[in-house]
Order: structure tokens, then C-alpha cells, then sequence
């Protein structure tokens, strides 16, 4: 009895460590696609990103739904070539699906960070739902930006003026 | 008899005179301006210069493009009534009905649209914002022969119509959290300051701009819509707009 109990716990412990591996390995594969998929697109084809999304993909925060309409609006992207650098972070899997989540750094400060959900589509792993997040440099999550605060200072106190001056033509105005 | 009927272009003229002396008349530039500049502003990330990934959807480039129009037109007719353009004002007024049509249908159907993409509840609070604010335009249209009650019912629904774009103003173009009292207070500067001008200007008090003022705070700070769109009534009023908006 005692030796099944060990056999059974090597035969589980393999079984884990080799289910880790494989996400490692899973880790390893869609990282270099997105590697090479990166390449293509900071040489000038956005649209190379559509080639690892399944047919039924969904980007719920812009509500587009299907391969079709991602494929438009990466069409639109408009990425000039720059220097950049990729941050990953560690692949998480729940159930059948693998979350992918990396951050784009470019050496203008612009960030653009992606949250991707993959899962077996026809045999292959492909992104089944996507969030795309592009930050300007140095962007202030609240607060008003200097340029915004001086013309909007500006704007406010021309229109405060103009109105204590109509004010003061309306207390002096004896009808026409 | 024959009547004869001449169809011709209103003459043009520029004389600011009665704009330098009249205070009632620059204020009602200031508050064209006033107007331009928070739409403007409102709606510059969102709609005038989005720098977003995503497309923006046709149906919300229709609804900008009215909106704007519709805004455009107070500023234009305001600056005719300035420049002594009194026929000009008129012959573009004529062009305001179609236009206030197409506000009411674009809006509605932006709102119902928006929520059903969104799988969230209707905005019944801006529905009512946009029925209130149609409502007083073309009370004031109805009401374009008396100079007084015709500016100020304008003014009313130009506020009504604007909550939108001061919402956006605090929030996206000032990036400010959503902050109650300085929305409410941009969203009724242009009434207050009205009430106040009213009383300097005719040396007494006059009830008309506090009425509208009045309507205004009451949906503002009450919600009917709150209680509207919770009843019975309101939920199948919900369904009949949807049914006629989105062909559901």
C-alpha cells in the first residue's frame, strides 16, 4: 500500500510538472510569435496582428466583434518604425485559455499595453478576445494637463471680464 | 389678383452699432461663444480630434455632425442679430426647424443605439435633457416675435442641449474625476449669469429667465427621469422608442 501511494504522488508530480512545462512552453511560443509579430508591425503593417486572431475575436472595451472589423481598425493604425522594447508578463492559464499580458515601450514614451485572452481554434492557439491600451508619454491619470489649464484659464478669464463689463453697460443702460 | 412672390437673398450689411451700445446684445454673443468653446472642448478628445485606436462608429459621426451644426447655427444667428442681419437671421431660422427635427432623431437614436452595443440601460436622464431642450427651441421658434422670451427660451435650450459636452469638459478634456458641483456649476453659468443680467438690465425682477432656470435646476437636481423610466409607463415608453429608433 505504501508503495502505491508513492508511485501514485511521483505519477501526479510528473503530471504537474509536466503540465508546467507545457506552460512555459505555451509561454515561449506566443511570446515569439508577438515578437515577430511586433517586428512586422513597427515596419509598417499593423495588420499583421490580425493573422493570430481567431475569426470570432471580440474587443469589448471598442465593441468590435469579429476578425473583420479588427482588421479595419488596425487598418487605420498609423505606427510609424521606432526603436521599442517588450515587457511580459507571466502567461496565466484558467481552464483551456491562456491570458497574455505585455506592454510595448517606445522610445518616445508612448506605451501601449495589450491584454490578450488564447485558446485552440482549429487546432492552433489563437487571440479569442483582446484589449489594446495607448498612453501618450508622461500621461496624468487626473488632473488637468498644463497646456489645457493655461488656455482654459485663459478662455475663463476673458469670458469673466467681458461679463462684468456687460454687467456694468446693463446697470448703466436706460432702455432704447 | 395675381400675388407676386419674390424669393431673394436677404441683404447683407455689417454695422456693429447696436451691438457697442447694447449690453443685451453682447451677451448673448458671449454666451454664443461660450457655447462653441465648451462644445468644442467637450467633445476635442471624443469626436474633433480623437486620437483613439478604435473608429468611430457612423452613427455618432452623424449625431457630431448635427450637433455641431445646431451649435454653429446659435453662434451664426446670435453674431446676425449683433451685425444688424435681422433678415438673415430670419431666413436662417427657416433652416432651424429641419434642423431641430434632425437633433431629436439623432439623439434618440444615438442614446438607444449606445445602449444597446453596450448591453447597458437606456440614459433616460438624456433623453429627457434632449426633449426638454428641443421642446424649448421650438417654443422659442413659436415665440420669435416676442425679442425677450425668444432669446431666453434659446439660451435654455442651448443649455439643455449642451450638458453633454460640459460633462465631457470637466471630465475628459480637464481630466478632472467626476466632480458634481463644477459640472453643475459649468452646466448653468450661462442661465445664472442670464437671471442676473435680466435683473441689472430691466432694473426689475423678471420672472421669465428664472422660470427656465427654475425647470432646469428642478430636472438637474430632481431625476424625474429616475421615477419616469422606473414605472410601468416609462418601460414600455422605453420599448416604443427602441421599437421605432432600432427597429427591434
Amino acid at each position: 500500500m505504501k508503495y502505491f501511494i508513492i508511485a501514485l504522488l511521483g505519477v501526479l508530480s510528473f503530471q504537474v510538472v509536466h503540465a508546467q512545462q507545457s506552460l512555459s512552453e505555451i509561454e515561449q511560443h506566443l511570446r515569439q510569435k508577438i515578437e515577430e509579430c511586433l517586428v512586422k508591425v513597427y515596419e509598417g503593417q499593423p495588420t499583421a496582428y490580425a493573422e493570430y486572431l481567431a475569426d470570432d475575436v471580440v474587443m469589448p472595451e471598442h465593441n468590435l466583434r469579429g476578425k473583420d472589423m479588427i482588421y479595419a481598425m488596425l487598418e487605420t493604425w498609423d505606427i510609424p518604425p521606432t526603436d521599442y522594447t517588450v515587457e511580459f508578463f507571466p502567461l496565466v492559464q484558467v481552464d483551456s485559455t491562456y491570458f497574455f499580458h505585455y506592454e510595448v515601450n517606445e522610445t518616445s514614451g508612448y506605451k501601449i499595453s495589450y491584454v490578450e485572452q488564447w485558446a485552440n481554434d482549429d487546432n492552433e492557439l489563437k487571440i479569442k478576445s483582446l484589449s489594446i491600451i495607448a498612453s501618450e508619454p508622461a500621461m496624468q491619470t487626473s488632473g488637468i494637463g498644463k497646456t489645457r489649464f493655461l488656455i482654459s484659464s485663459f478662455g475663463l478669464g476673458i469670458a469673466l471680464f467681458l461679463l462684468l463689463m456687460i454687467y456694468k453697460k446693463a446697470i448703466a443702460w436706460k432702455g432704447k | 389678383m395675381e400675388r407676386k412672390v419674390k424669393l431673394s437673398i436677404p441683404k447683407w450689411q455689417w454695422d456693429l452699432g447696436r451691438l457697442k451700445k447694447d449690453p443685451e446684445k453682447q451677451f448673448f454673443l458671449l454666451t454664443a461663444f461660450w457655447f462653441t468653446l465648451v462644445v468644442l472642448g467637450g467633445f476635442s478628445d471624443s469626436f474633433y480630434f480623437k486620437e483613439s485606436l478604435s473608429p468611430t462608429r457612423s452613427f455618432i459621426k452623424v449625431h457630431g455632425v448635427v450637433y455641431s451644426i445646431w451649435t454653429l447655427f446659435y453662434f451664426i444667428q446670435c453674431l446676425m442679430v449683433a451685425s444688424k442681419n435681422v433678415q438673415w437671421h430670419m431666413f436662417i431660422g427657416n433652416l432651424t426647424l429641419l434642423l431641430l427635427i434632425l437633433l431629436f432623431l439623432t439623439g434618440y437614436y444615438t442614446i438607444l443605439k449606445s445602449a444597446e452595443l453596450r448591453a447597458n440601460d437606456v440614459k433616460g436622464g438624456t433623453l429627457i435633457e434632449i426633449a426638454i431642450g428641443v421642446s424649448l427651441a421650438f417654443l422659442a421658434i413659436a415665440k420669435r416675435k416676442n425679442d425677450y422670451q425668444h432669446k431666453r427660451l434659446m439660451l435654455a435650450a442651448m443649455t439643455a442641449l449642451t450638458s453633454a459636452a460640459v460633462q465631457r469638459l470637466a471630465r475628459t478634456y480637464w481630466n478632472f474625476d467626476d466632480n458634481f458641483w463644477l459640472i453643475a456649476g459649468l452646466y448653468f453659468a450661462p442661465l445664472v449669469a442670464l437671471v442676473i443680467f435680466d435683473q441689472l438690465y430691466f432694473k426689475k425682477i423678471r420672472y421669465f429667465s428664472l422660470i427656465l432656470l427654475a425647470l432646469l435646476i428642478f430636472n438637474y437636481f430632481a431625476n424625474p427621469h429616475d421615477f419616469i423610466f422606473s414605472t410601468s409607463f416609462g418601460k414600455s415608453l422605453i420599448e416604443i422608442l427602441q421599437r421605432l429608433f432600432l427597429w427591434v
